[in-house]
C-alpha cells in the first residue's frame, strides 16, 4: 500500500506505520524562493545580453539600463518627468474614487437612482477610456485638466460597480439586526450598509490602480512635454532603447508602490478582516 | 405589559402568483416574565412568527400588539415610548468591522445613550454573559459559543420588553449547545424577560419554557400549547428524568408526522 512503511519486527509481527500522505501538498516554499527568482531572472537576462546574441538596441542588459537610470536620477534629468506623472496620477485616481464611491453608494441604495443610473453606467463601462482621451481634449484642452479627468473617469467606472455591488450584498441579515434595534435608513447606510462594502471597494481600488497608470501613460504619450510616458516616447523616437526601459521600470516601481500604500491603508480601514 | 398575537395568518405569494399559507390563525398571549418556547418541524413558520412579532415582516391577517392591565406604571411617559423587542439571530448577527464592546453598544446608540452611559452598560451585560476581557475583540476571533454570548448581550443591554430568540443554539455544536442552555436560564433569572424562544430542539424547549407552543406544518396552526409543570431550575435532576421525557415524546408524537414529511419535500 502507498504511504505506508513495512517493519517486520520480531515474533513474526508486522508493523505499518501510517503516513501523511498530504504532506507533499503542504510542504512550504522556503523564503529566500522569491528574490531568488527575481535575481535569477536578472542573471539570466544580463548574460543573454552579454553574450550579443541580441542587440543591446533591442534590449538592453539590466546592469546599462542601471547605469542610465541612476545617470537620469543623478542629472536631475528623471524628477521633473516624475513629478509630472505623480501629480497627475494621484490627483486623477482620488477625484475619480471619491466621484465612483459616492456614485456606487446612490445607486446601491435608491431603486430609482438604480433604474434610471445603472443602464447608463452600464453602456458607458465597456468603452475604452483611451478612445473618449481625445474627445475629453478637444472639450478640456490638451492641459492638465484633461489628462486629470481621463484618469479619473478611467478610474470611477470600475469604484461604480465594485461599490455598487458591495453596497447591494450587504448581509441581509445585518440588515435584519440593525432593523430590529430600532435603526432608521440613515444609520443602516452609516452603520451597517457602508462598512460592510469597505472590503468590496478596496478591490475595486486594487483594480484601478492599473487602470490609472494606462490611462496616464496613453495620455502623456498623445500630449505632454512632461511625465514619464512622454519620457517612454521620446527616448523610443531616439531609438534610446535603454532610456525607454528606465522609464518602464519607474512605472514598475509607481505600481508596487501604489500596491503596497493601499495594503497599508487596507489595514488601517478594515482592522476587523486582518487582526 | 402582555404581548398578544390575536389570530395571526402569513401568506407568501411566489412570482408565478401561487399561494403557499405559511401561518393560520395563530393565538398566543405571552405574560410578564413568562418563556414561552416555540417548536415545529421545518417549514412549519416559526421564523416567521418571530419575525412578524420583531416588525421585521407584516402579518397577511390578524394583529401582534402590547396590552397593558390597567394604568400604565410609568404614567403618559411610558405610553409614549415604544416597547422595546430585542432578537438574538440563529447565525449571531455580530456586526464583524464592530468590537464585541462597540456590537453590543449598538442598540442603545439606537436609543440614544450617550457614550458614557452606552459603555458603562455594554461592559456589564458583556460581564454578565461571561465575555469580561474580550471587549476589544473582533467576532471572528471568537468560538461560535462566544459569539452567541455577544448577541445575548447586545439584546439584553437595551433591557427590552421583549426578547426574542431565533433558533440561537443551532449554530453550536452539541456540547457548547448544553452548556449555553444553562447560561441561558441562568441569564433569565437574572433579567427574567418575557421571551419567545424559537426552536427545532425539543428537549430545549422543555428545559427552557414555562409552555411549549407545538406548531404544525403546512399550513403552520398551533397544535397544541404544552405548560411544562417542572420546576424551572432543576429539570436535569435525574428526579424528574421521567416526566421530562414524556414531555419530549409527547411531542415529539404531534410533530413527527410533519417532520418526516418536511424532511421529505425539503424545507422550502
Amino acid at each position: 500500500m502507498t504511504g505506508t512503511k513495512v517493519e517486520i519486527l520480531s515474533m513474526g509481527e508486522v508493523k505499518r506505520t501510517i503516513r501523511n500522505r498530504m504532506s507533499f501538498l503542504e510542504r512550504p516554499a522556503p523564503g529566500w524562493v522569491t528574490p531568488l527568482g527575481i535575481l535569477g531572472l536578472l542573471v539570466i537576462w544580463q548574460a543573454v545580453s552579454m553574450t550579443g546574441l541580441v542587440s543591446s538596441g533591442a534590449l538592453p542588459a539590466p546592469s546599462e539600463i542601471v547605469r542610465d537610470g541612476w545617470e537620469m536620477v543623478r542629472g536631475g534629468e528623471l524628477w521633473p518627468e516624475l513629478y509630472a506623472s505623480l501629480v497627475r496620477i494621484v490627483l486623477g485616481f482620488v477625484i475619480g474614487a471619491c466621484a465612483g464611491i459616492l456614485i456606487g453608494i446612490v445607486l446601491g441604495i435608491s431603486r430609482l437612482a438604480e433604474a434610471v443610473g445603472l443602464p447608463v453606467v452600464n453602456s458607458l463601462y465597456p468603452i475604452p477610456k483611451i478612445a473618449i482621451l481625445p474627445l475629453i481634449m478637444l472639450w478640456l484642452g490638451i492641459g492638465e485638466i484633461s489628462k486629470v479627468t481621463v484618469i479619473a473617469v478611467g478610474v470611477a467606472f470600475p469604484m461604480i460597480f465594485n461599490t455598487y455591488s458591495g453596497v447591494r450584498n450587504a448581509d441581509p441579515l445585518w440588515v435584519k439586526a440593525a432593523v430590529s434595534f430600532g435603526a432608521g435608513r440613515g444609520d443602516l447606510i452609516r452603520k451597517v450598509i457602508l462598512p460592510g462594502a469597505w472590503p468590496t471597494i478596496f478591490a475595486g481600488l486594487r483594480i484601478s490602480i492599473g487602470t490609472s497608470l494606462l490611462l496616464l501613460v496613453a495620455a502623456e504619450m498623445i500630449a505632454a512635454e512632461h511625465g514619464i510616458g512622454a519620457l517612454i516616447l521620446k527616448y523610443s523616437n531616439l531609438m534610446m532603447t535603454t532610456r525607454v526601459m528606465v522609464g518602464v521600470v519607474v512605472l514598475s516601481i509607481l505600481g508596487l508602490v501604489f500596491n503596497r500604500l493601499l495594503s497599508f491603508l487596507e489595514r488601517k480601514c478594515i482592522p476587523w478582516k486582518h487582526a | 405589559m402582555r404581548l398578544v398575537i390575536d389570530g395571526v395568518g402569513k401568506t407568501f405569494v411566489d412570482k408565478n402568483g401561487r399561494e403557499t399559507v405559511a401561518l393560520e390563525n395563530i393565538h398566543l398571549t405571552v405574560s410578564e416574565e413568562e418563556f414561552v418556547a416555540i417548536v415545529g418541524p421545518s417549514g412549519c413558520g416559526k421564523s416567521t412568527l418571530l419575525n412578524m412579532i420583531a416588525g421585521l415582516l407584516s402579518p397577511t391577517s390578524g394583529e401582534i400588539y402590547f396590552e397593558t392591565a390597567g394604568a400604565p406604571e410609568g404614567g403618559e411617559a411610558a405610553l409614549s415610548a415604544p416597547p422595546k423587542v430585542a432578537v438574538v439571530f440563529q447565525e449571531v448577527a455580530l456586526f464583524p468591522w464592530r468590537t464585541v464592546l462597540k456590537n453590543v453598544e449598538f442598540g442603545l446608540e439606537e436609543l440614544g445613550l450617550g457614550r458614557r452611559e452606552r459603555r458603562e452598560i455594554a461592559r456589564r451585560y458583556i460581564d454578565m454573559v461571561g465575555l469580561g476581557g474580550f471587549e476589544q475583540h473582533y467576532p471572528h476571533q471568537l468560538s461560535g459559543g462566544m459569539r452567541q454570548r455577544a448577541g445575548i448581550a447586545r439584546a439584553l443591554a437595551i433591557r427590552p420588553d421583549l426578547l426574542l430568540m431565533d433558533e440561537p443554539l443551532s449554530a453550536l455544536d452539541a456540547q457548547t449547545r448544553l452548556i449555553m442552555q444553562d447560561e441561558l436560564l441562568k441569564l433569565w433569572a437574572k433579567t427574567r424577560h418575557k421571551t419567545v424562544y424559537v426552536t427545532h430542539n425539543i428537549q430545549e424547549a422543555v428545559y427552557l419554557a414555562d409552555r411549549v407552543v407545538v406548531l404544525s406544518r403546512r399550513p403552520g396552526r398551533i397544535a397544541e400549547i404544552m405548560p411544562i409543570e417542572l420546576p424551572r431550575f432543576e429539570r436535569h435532576d435525574p428526579a424528574h428524568q421521567r416526566v421530562f421525557n414524556e414531555y419530549v415524546q409527547s411531542i415529539w408524537g404531534l410533530i413527527r408526522k410533519d417532520a418526516e414529511q418536511a424532511m421529505v419535500e425539503g424545507s422550502e
